[in-house]
């Protein structure tokens, strides 16, 4: 019950910015899409997981986290994505190896903006801190007892990603 | 090193320096430090969507921006910010 409480917050939370927020701009309109939807698609997958328990869901629960963060800087990771592609459909828990790779990546680049004085928030660089917290369960878990999500890695996540939504939500309330 | 800016985004440079004062190519181009062919291309674009206008007083032409060209400017400046909250460069 837990779990389906945590997916179903996840996917509202997920969801606000891309409803509250409907953006004119067709030049920004797909890099602001894609920032979301990957986390959108990661909950269904989640719900899906828990509600059907199909190992199918598993898969592409794993997939969309390392698509959420690999899409946050492509441009750099590109080379790694292609590597990782070929490896997850002979191993699938190794999407989980890359996903903690691209979200201390994610971490690294904006630590790095924010010491340059740039305008990143503090709530997303915390939101990647809780992601990869979560990750680094998510894995103990699975080397340690085979529990594939587990209601503590799920709930770090959940933190991860409401903190990651309200910046979008401070622009709202700015305009 | 300076990162190339993207077309949009030197497009909404363009719209913002318009949106402060109403001023002439030569201002605009020294402003935003683009070239003059590329100010010619972008212009085009601008005036055939309606996001500037352009009066002749004299031998000048000054730029005005249109009340749909503050409006996509407003939602640039509200997409920017946000992606500068994630650390990223519109």
């Amino acid at each position: 019950m837990i779990e389906e409480i945590i997916g179903v917050l996840g996917l509202i939370f997920s969801l606000i910015p891309l409803l509250l927020l409907p953006l004119k701009v067709r030049a920004g309109i797909f890099k602001y899409i894609l920032l979301y939807l990957f986390l959108i698609l990661f909950y269904i997958s989640y719900l899906g997981y828990y509600f059907f328990n199909n190992e199918f869901y598993l898969l592409l629960l794993y997939i969309f986290e390392m698509l959420f963060f690999f899409n946050m800087y492509r441009s750099y990771l590109a080379k790694e994505l292609f590597l990782s592609l070929p490896l997850i459909y002979y191993v699938n828990d190794l999407a989980l190896i890359f996903s903690f790779y691209f979200a201390t990546f994610n971490l690294a680049e904006l630590l790095k903006n924010k010491r340059q004085y740039k305008k990143v928030s503090y709530l997303a660089i915390f939101s990647l801190i809780f992601f990869d917290l979560a990750i680094i369960i998510q894995l103990l878990e699975i080397f340690s007892s085979q529990i594939y999500i587990s209601i503590i890695s799920g709930s770090i996540f959940l933190v991860g990603t409401l903190l990651f939504v309200l910046p979008a939500l401070r622009v709202v309330r700015k305009s | 090193m300076r990162k190339n800016r993207s077309e949009s985004r030197i497009i909404f440079e363009l719209l913002a320096i318009i949106d402060y004062e109403q001023c002439t190519s030569s201002t605009i181009i020294r402003k935003a430090n683009i070239p003059y062919n590329k100010f010619k291309e972008i212009e085009e674009i601008l005036l055939k969507r309606e996001l500037i206008t352009k009066e002749t007083n004299g031998d000048k032409s000054y730029y005005k921006i249109t009340e749909k060209g503050k409006d996509l400017l407003k939602g640039w400046r509200k997409f920017k910010e946000l992606m500068e909250l994630y650390g990223f460069e519109p």
